[in-house]
């Protein structure tokens, strides 16, 4: 979770960054504009190396680290999680 | 025009041989157009607004006729707006603005368009600067929630701050009323929309636009679009930005179209916008078709949608092609400043395939296409000869969508027409293919940034960095950035220990456009004579990792 908490980080603005430790906290309220989200969104991608599909690109997805924390680790599949919920 | 003009005015507001005094319109105003289309189509759809998740609602041509007068009658009777007067307004993109903006017009007031998320003292300094009798919020019935203006601001505003009343709770006033009360006739040269903008100098100006201005870019726009009656666009750009206002509102208008009006960019539900409204065109930004290319992962567009209309930043050739490859549809890519009334030029909409793809895919910068009706296009060297095809020079435009002034700024206005054109500061050049003229830009001499398609001012930036007692010098660069256009990044040199800058950059700047970094340096990149090298900046600041610059 920490990595997702970091790449979130780089996104938002400079008052939003802390709050965003808190795994529950809604991105937007982290200031990340649709714009910046995007952004994250590709980051993810390039982190993990995944591709997000149709069915994960809702906001429900991108409500919070923890909901992108749940989608990348499924995407990921078990042998994965670790890489998503553990630091870098 | 009541008032004297000056020869380089005449000449850069005439088109062709037509002078300004001899209107290229029907109408000689938008509120013309609405009372037009009121009377020929009353009961056709203009504006479907989007409101919370899925609900939407829909004014038509007579409903907003009938609406805007009745807001008219108590702007004229409980503000005291007239002609002569100025109103200020803080739209959103929903219905009551739409009413709003149409029904302090319909008063004959010049009516300054403000960004709700500005911060307080930018919002006072502009409505002060024009002496506004009151600053308008319109009543979101549509919605639920807080509006944009948080407490600090309302504070600020003070009891200057009017919400405006649900016109439909207001008593009916007929043309006529209006008319005998001194609302109407509406002069078509008078000043009819005010908008800040971002100059070469440090102080923001502030463009003073005529109802004819308004009227002849919505009828440039809907000839060059083919736009028609029942025609329908998307629009998701705020609405207090020309691009909206001049291209979905008034050229919608002008044509008897139908808009369909979003509360704002959202990635996840565009796609759904569009397949439940189905467009024939939608006006976006750059940065908005970079994000629906990265989220919108199985697009299927309705048959009958044709293009978008991207404006405000410059167009990369690597986007185009990826609308093309992932959508399956052009962009249209147009140009124009705040000062020429929103569009100047804009790609032609039915270009052979071979032409588009040397004019924007394969080009090294997208051409932003050929005049629209209305005015014309130029490049000029600093001699104020014309550039030859291909050769850089300043893009200059002379047409009757030229603004009337900058209010209250007549040196800088006159700095502006000087020649008879207007001098945008940006560079291109003109090419020809195909027997046609178009137009590219290449760069700009002013120092501005675009930030999610928002002009921002380095220079105002820097002046408000160095004001701050704890900086002895700092200077602003705009780096490019994927999805944002620009990203700014400010450069600051302090007097000792470091300070956090944030909160005087806050108070003048929109939180959208602050810089994203803000680094300490040991000197600012200065010629001999003390001018800011740019480009250097830019460069030491495009690397963060460099041993030079640290984050603060």
């Amino acid at each position: 979770m920490r990595s997702v908490i970091e790449l979130a980080q780089r996104h938002a603005p400079r008052e939003g960054r802390a709050a965003l430790v808190d795994p529950d906290l809604e991105l937007q309220a982290a200031g990340l504009t649709s714009l910046e989200l995007v952004g994250f969104i590709l980051d993810l991608e390039q982190r993990f190396e995944i591709t997000i599909g149709d069915a994960l690109m809702q906001p429900e997805t991108f409500r919070s680290v923890r909901t992108i924390t749940r989608a990348v680790a499924g995407l990921l599949g078990a042998s994965g999680q670790a890489t998503a919920l553990q630091a870098p | 025009m009541s008032e004297p003009i000056s020869p380089d005015f005449a000449l850069a507001h005439s088109y062709g041989s037509i002078p300004f005094s001899q209107p290229l319109t029907a109408h000689a105003s938008v509120l013309d157009c609405l009372a037009h289309q009121s009377r020929e189509r009353g009961s056709a759809p203009f504006i479907t607004a989007l409101h919370g998740d899925q609900q939407t609602t829909t004014l038509t041509y007579g409903e907003l006729d009938v609406a805007s007068r009745r807001l008219a009658g108590f702007a004229r009777s409980e503000l005291g707006l007239g002609p002569g007067r100025v109103a200020a307004l803080l739209p959103t993109n929903d219905l009551a603005s739409v009413i709003a903006i149409f029904g302090l017009l319909r008063t004959g007031c010049a009516l300054l368009l403000l960004n709700p998320r500005d911060p307080a003292r930018r919002l006072c300094e502009q409505t002060a600067a024009l002496g506004a009798l009151a600053v308008c919020e319109p009543q979101r019935v549509e919605q639920s929630g807080p509006g944009p203006l948080d407490a600090a601001t309302r504070r600020a505003l003070g009891s200057s701050l009017c919400v405006l009343p649900d016109p439909w709770g207001l008593p009916e006033h007929s043309g006529a009323e209006l008319e005998s009360a001194g609302a109407a006739p509406i002069d078509r040269y008078a000043h009819a929309l005010l908008f800040g903008t971002s100059g070469s100098t440090s102080a923001s100006k502030l463009v003073a636009q005529s109802h004819y201005n308004a009227v002849v870019n919505a009828e440039g726009v809907g000839r060059h679009h083919g736009l028609a009656a029942g025609d329908r666009l998307l629009a998701c750009l705020p609405i207090h930005h020309v691009n909206c206002l001049h291209l979905t509102i008034f050229g919608a208008l002008a044509a008897g179209a139908h808009t369909f009006l979003a509360p704002a960019f959202d990635p996840f539900a565009y796609s759904r916008w569009v397949e439940r409204f189905r467009p024939r065109l939608a006006s976006v930004v750059p940065s908005l078709l970079e994000a629906l290319l990265t989220t919108w992962r199985k697009p299927t567009l309705p048959a009958n949608f044709e293009y978008f209309v991207s404006a405000a930043a410059p167009l990369s050739a690597h986007t185009a092609q990826g609308v093309l490859r992932q959508l399956g549809v052009r962009v249209l890519q147009g140009y124009g400043l705040t000062e020429t009334v929103n569009f100047s030029t804009s790609l032609p909409r039915r270009l052979d395939d071979d032409v588009y793809r040397r004019l924007m895919l394969e080009a090294a910068i997208p051409s932003v296409g050929a005049p629209i009706y209305g005015n014309e296009v130029a490049v000029l060297l600093e001699s104020g000869v014309r550039a030859r095809l291909g050769q850089v020079g300043e893009i200059c435009m002379r047409g009757h969508n030229l603004m009337m002034c900058y209010a209250g700024n007549a040196e800088a206005t006159a700095e502006a027409f000087r020649g008879g054109w207007f001098h945008s500061q940006d560079l291109g050049f003109e090419v020809e293919d195909s027997g046609q003229s178009f137009f590219v830009v290449t760069g700009r001499s002013k120092n501005i940034a675009k930030v999610r398609g928002e002009t921002v001012s380095l220079d105002e930036m820097d002046r408000v960095l160095r004001s701050i007692p704890q900086v002895e010098d700092a200077a602003c660069a705009a780096l490019p950035h994927r999805l944002l256009g620009d990203e700014i990044v400010a450069a600051v040199v302090f007097e000792g220990q470091a300070v956090d800058v944030l909160p005087q950059l806050r108070a003048a700047f929109a939180a959208a456009v602050l810089p994203r970094r803000i680094v300490s340096l040991r000197a600012i990149p200065r010629t001999a004579t003390g001018k800011v090298l740019r480009p250097q900046l830019a460069q030491l600041l495009a690397q963060p990792s460099a041993a030079g610059p640290e984050e603060t």
